[in-house]
């Protein structure tokens, strides 16, 4: 073997000169870029960096690398920079602003985010800032993915005056036009103030870092000058106050780590878009198991109180529940859960909290859960015991007709599979609301406990007997032989089963079986709606 | 020799040395088998009671995995009795035709709907 080599000519070592320099010059633009991805990296310099891991926060890249899967992130618009020069911003000028954005992985799944970086600006909301997150969410909304938003900014950028504000409106915007058709999730890790909060407050989930994030749209001092109210921004707009009062928030975190990994946790229950099914998983649960705990969960006395997350736990797949709007209305639980694998929203009453009543809040949140279900394919479970509504002046004069009917209106506009299990009480309108068969629900099983009235035996008796009750001497044991009376014909389902108000009767044991079988029937499940422009809604 | 008989050559002695510890490890694993072979079960001993064997079986750490056999044959029988054997089979199948259809009229629905009851055509006017 040999070769034989030619001399190199002039004309060669020419060529071969001219691509030295062509590299050279290559190299040294790839350097240029290389530090200036770097500068980007350092977002607002070292020493902010410093200040923000003080505070036990992290940065916007950090937060976004630990929210999505390794080395999946895509960063977008890094290089913008604003175009003001007033107030002294022409010195303040930092490439990619006070905005990461681009688009990654969460379990291999596609979702674009857009994270506050409150080393530029304390994250101040710019008109460039508005323009990122904008293309953000129009590549989400195009491509069908979830959008996250990390936020973390003191607000508005009020040197850029009308432009911020501007920029604010756009947002807003294509949050109303994304609603429905991808799911939008908001981390609040850091302060949100003003009309900032509104985007946020427009999104599918809120999740609040306990102690360093705070919403509210005027603060303490404002407060203060305007109603004379003294109070501090914790209990104004801190993490448990809307997660507990306002309901703002539909998750707290004891720290970013736990925000970013619920935010994991909620996207392996939601669809990407609202054309796709929500995704399954493998199961891993005996879809035949029948849990014979369930037959004496619920106390032979009315008056007894029982929980009603044992039972959720014990008739869907092993862990699989995800409380949504753990802390807020707890007389009500609506959650995310898994049957046979499949995503399912789940709708109950507590009995262990205000007997499981239905007041303003807990409607709220039921109707708000129930209408994402709907708009995201993911089918409805309901569990019932509903003893009433809540009773007093400061609930009829707050509303609770209006906030009630929001339940009745989202129950009866959903055309995903709806299943209800009524498990005890199931009283008048309070039943009516709650995923009756009137309002259009699929499949209505009761337990053996059920009770299908108007109201309980004690109130229908007062009511119906009153005045032959006064008129006798000894009226308690009349009393007790007549509400024995109407318990025997509405404490039990067999009357409600008789005339088709409920399709059949079910050992509890037996409902995980009977829900399975349920959701295959109606797994493809099409209605038709009338044509309209959109409901009105009791807003 | 050229480079392509070296090659040959390797490759062939390559080969047997290969097959030969390959017979030379099926031998051994022959002889060990013969060697510690478990001698065969007495007659009376074949014959025991179903109840016997049973009992022996539900001795000590083999007594759960007994239960759970149970119970998985009477979940089996259970779930093939009630002809419902495939149970949340249609599930893991994922949606059919009827679902896809259902949502692309739904979507054809729905822009004409908007054209209908939404928006006023471009040409009205309102005096």
């Amino acid at each position: 073997m040999g070769s034989s080599a030619k001399a190199p000519t002039p004309e060669d070592a020419a060529a071969s000169e001219e691509r030295l320099v062509d590299v050279q010059g290559h190299q040294a633009l790839i350097s240029e870029l290389k530090l200036e991805r770097e500068r980007i990296r350092q977002g607002g310099g070292a020493k902010r960096i410093e200040t923000q891991h003080a505070k036990g926060k992290l940065t916007s890249r950090e937060r976004i690398n630990r929210l999505l899967d390794d080395g999946s992130f895509q960063e977008i618009d890094a290089y913008m920079t604003h175009r003001h020069t007033d107030f002294g911003m022409d010195e303040q000028r930092y490439p990619g602003d006070s905005v990461v954005v681009g688009f990654g992985k969460v379990n291999g799944r596609l979702v674009c985010v857009h994270a506050q970086d409150f080393t530029v600006l304390g994250g101040s909301f710019s008109e460039v800032q508005g323009q990122k997150v904008a293309k953000a969410m129009d590549l989400a909304l195009e491509s069908g993915v979830p959008v996250i938003g990390l936020n973390d900014s003191v607000g508005a950028r009020i040197q850029e005056g009308v432009y911020s504000l501007a920029a604010y409106s756009e947002l807003f915007w294509r949050n109303t036009q994304a609603s429905g058709v991808i799911p939008q999730i908001s981390v609040m890790l850091g302060p949100c103030a003003g009309g900032s909060v509104y985007s946020p407050g427009l999104t599918d989930f809120v999740i609040m870092t306990k102690g360093t994030s705070h919403m509210f749209i005027t603060g303490p001092q404002v407060i203060k000058t305007v109603t004379g109210e003294e109070v501090d921004l914790e209990t104004l707009g801190g993490a448990t106050t809307h997660s507990t009062v306002s309901g703002v928030a539909h998750f707290t975190a004891d720290d970013e780590g736990q925000a970013l990994e619920l935010t994991r946790t909620l996207l392996s229950y939601l669809p990407s878009n609202n054309a796709e099914p929500p995704p399954a998983v493998e199961p891993m649960d005996d879809p035949w198991r029948m849990d014979v705990e369930l037959n004496t969960v619920v106390p032979v006395d009315p008056g007894q109180a029982y929980n009603m997350k044992t039972v959720i736990r014990r008739v869907f797949d092993q862990d699989s529940f995800f409380e949504v709007h753990r802390d807020f209305a707890q007389n009500a639980l609506v959650g995310f859960s898994r049957l046979h694998g499949q995503v399912v929203g789940i709708v109950a009453q507590q009995p262990m909290i205000l007997a499981g009543v239905i007041d303003i809040d807990a409607a709220d949140k039921i109707a708000r859960f129930i209408r994402f279900c709907d708009a995201f394919n993911i089918p409805i479970v309901t569990f019932v015991d509903s003893p009433g509504f809540m009773p007093g002046v400061a609930q009829e004069h707050g509303g609770i007709i209006r906030h009630g009917a929001k339940i009745v209106y989202a129950y009866s506009e959903a055309t995903v599979p709806k299943l209800c299990v009524v498990t005890r009480k199931a009283y008048g309108g309070a039943y009516i609301v709650m995923s009756s068969k009137y309002i259009r629900t699929d499949l209505i099983f009761a337990w053996p406990t059920a009770e299908l009235a108007v109201m309980g035996a004690e109130g229908a008796v007062n009511i119906l007997y009153r005045r032959q009750l006064k008129a006798m001497e000894d009226p308690d044991s009349e009393r007790a032989r007549l509400e024995a009376d109407f318990r025997e014909k509405f404490s039990k389902p067999y009357a409600a089963a008789a005339s088709g108000h409920i399709d059949d009767i079910l050992i509890p044991a037996e409902t995980r079986p009977r829900l399975i079988a349920a959701l295959e029937l109606l797994r493809d499940k099409q209605v038709k709606l009338p044509p309209k422009k959109h409901g009105n809604m009791p807003l | 020799m050229t480079v392509i008989m070296q090659g040959v050559i390797l490759l062939v002695v390559g080969m047997v040395v290969l097959f030969a510890a390959m017979a030379l490890l099926i031998l051994a694993m022959v002889l060990l088998e013969r060697l510690f072979r478990t001698p065969p079960l007495a007659s009376d001993e074949r014959e025991s009671s179903g109840e016997e064997a049973f009992g022996s079986l539900a001795r000590g750490t083999e007594h759960e995995e007994v239960v759970a056999a149970i119970a998985v044959a009477l979940a089996h029988l259970r779930s093939t009795e009630s002809g419902m054997g495939e149970l949340g089979a249609a599930l893991e199948a994922g949606h059919g035709p009827w679902w896809t259809m259902g949502r692309i009229q739904h979507r054809f629905t729905n822009i004409g709907s908007s054209a209908r009851a939404g928006e006023p055509s471009q040409g009205r006017r309102v005096r």
